[in-house]
């Protein structure tokens, strides 16, 4: 069921071995994710689709070292995670892992560039910082939007401001949890041509949580998880040509 | 649309006559599809000729005689290989419900290989939509994005729902030439 291409030589960016995590709720136990095999290759992009429940949130937390797993092992970037103190796993996710979620939760008293920039201020020298976020914002095409508050700015620039500060620092993992779930059809649209974009130029693995199976097809590899396990890993086809409607 | 193949894929279950295929169709595809019952006929007669499936005569009380048609082992090729591509794309809806009652063992397959030619699809448009810019292209791109955007969803819908979709009873038309008593075929 793997999905292995040319890419089953190199060492994966990301590596879950019968990870299971369970939740109490009362007095019951919940598995949100069951014994759970996945390998992901560096620059791949990888689709997580499933119905609301099915673990994809549960399972973007787990490899962001946000939570911990109940069990199994979790390799990101070679790193067990489970080894790494609390600080540790901060530091390494702050170094190598970019998040974003459905709301980009931008800090209302400051400006879009100074939300980019501030969130790595303590892994960063403030002016180096704002320099990366401006150049991260303009390649983002906020050039015009640098000092806007975000109430300033539409859904889909808020969530691009978010884009900027998840790729601030260049990281090697982008993680992102429904990023289109507050979008219009034409901004969704906006933002896969985006996240395509940045995956090509900058080789980022990227993970995308998507309850939205026309938002997956951006990947190259769709996971679909049901009720915390996978049911199937598939991946889509690379296709060159398109169907063509002919005049006659 | 593919009815020789369509007929082939419902053969597939087991013997059946001309009437039964019919009702078949219009009973699972309801008034979204339409078959000419005339046409059902005639396409039968040529898989005959070509070697698809054998006729036979079956004796009737008080109707007249029926054929029962039988697929032949090129006939069970020609199913076998529709009902397991996902080509050709338009026919999504009617390989699924002819999958569903006669091969209900390849319906999740069938789903998942149309749902990754789809995605593919979709892929390729939003690479194009990417670098086309001059005239109408955007926009004409735009409706086919929409279009394949429609049937991913549509798909993953009914990959989420196959036990359901599977369980569900057939819908057949009840037919007027229906015999009470007469030969079960399918």
């Amino acid at each position: 069921m793997m999905s292995r291409g040319p890419s089953a030589l190199r060492e994966p960016a990301i590596e879950l071995r019968g990870v299971g995590r369970v939740y109490p709720s009362g007095t019951e136990r919940v598995s949100a994710l069951r014994d759970l095999d996945l390998i992901i290759y560096p620059g791949e992009a990888v689709a997580i689709s499933g119905i609301s429940g099915s673990g994809k949130t549960t399972l973007l937390n787990l490899i962001a070292g946000l939570d911990h797993p109940t069990s199994g092992e979790i390799r990101v970037l070679g790193q067990n995670l489970a080894e790494l103190s609390e600080g540790k796993v901060t530091a390494f996710r702050a170094k190598s892992i970019g998040l974003v979620f459905q709301d980009p939760h931008l800090l209302p008293g400051l400006s879009a560039i100074e939300n980019v920039a501030l969130a790595r201020l303590p892994w960063g020298r403030r002016s180096e910082l704002m320099r990366e976020a401006k150049k991260l914002l303009e390649a983002l095409g906020l050039g015009q939007r640098l000092h806007h508050p975000p109430s300033r700015l539409s859904a889909g620039e808020r969530q691009r401001v978010g884009l900027a500060r998840a790729l601030l620092g260049q990281p090697q993992i982008l993680l992102a949890d429904e990023p289109t779930g507050n979008l219009d059809a034409k901004t969704t649209e906006g933002l896969i041509a985006l996240l395509s974009e940045l995956r090509e130029e900058m080789g980022i693995t990227l993970v995308i949580a998507t309850h939205d199976p026309a938002v997956a097809a951006m990947a190259q590899r769709i996971v679909r998880l049901l009720g915390g396990t996978i049911e199937s890993d598939r991946s889509v086809p690379a296709l060159r040509s398109v169907d063509t409607h002919i005049l006659q | 649309m593919g009815l020789q193949e369509a007929l082939a894929g419902l053969l597939s279950a087991g013997p059946a006559h001309g009437y039964q295929l019919f009702s078949m169709l219009e009973g699972e595809l309801g008034p979204a599809w339409e078959t000419r019952q005339s046409h059902l006929y005639l396409t039968l007669a040529r898989m005959e000729r070509d070697g698809l499936v054998s006729g036979r005569r079956i004796r009737q009380r008080a109707l007249p005689d029926r054929q029962v048609f039988e697929l032949t082992s090129k006939g069970r090729a020609l199913a076998d290989r529709w009902l397991t591509s996902a080509e050709p794309q338009s026919e999504m809806v009617v390989k699924l419900a002819i999958a569903r009652v006669a091969r209900p063992e390849l319906f999740a397959d069938l789903a998942a290989a149309i749902s990754d030619e789809v995605a593919g699809r979709l892929k390729a448009l939003r690479q194009l939509s990417r670098s086309l810019k001059a005239g109408f292209q955007q926009q004409a791109l735009a409706l086919e994005i929409a279009r394949r955007q429609a049937e991913i969803r549509w798909l993953s819908s009914i990959r989420d729902d196959t036990a359901a979709i599977l369980a569900q009873p057939r819908a057949q038309k009840r037919g007027r030439h229906d015999e009470q008593g007469s030969e079960r075929l399918a």
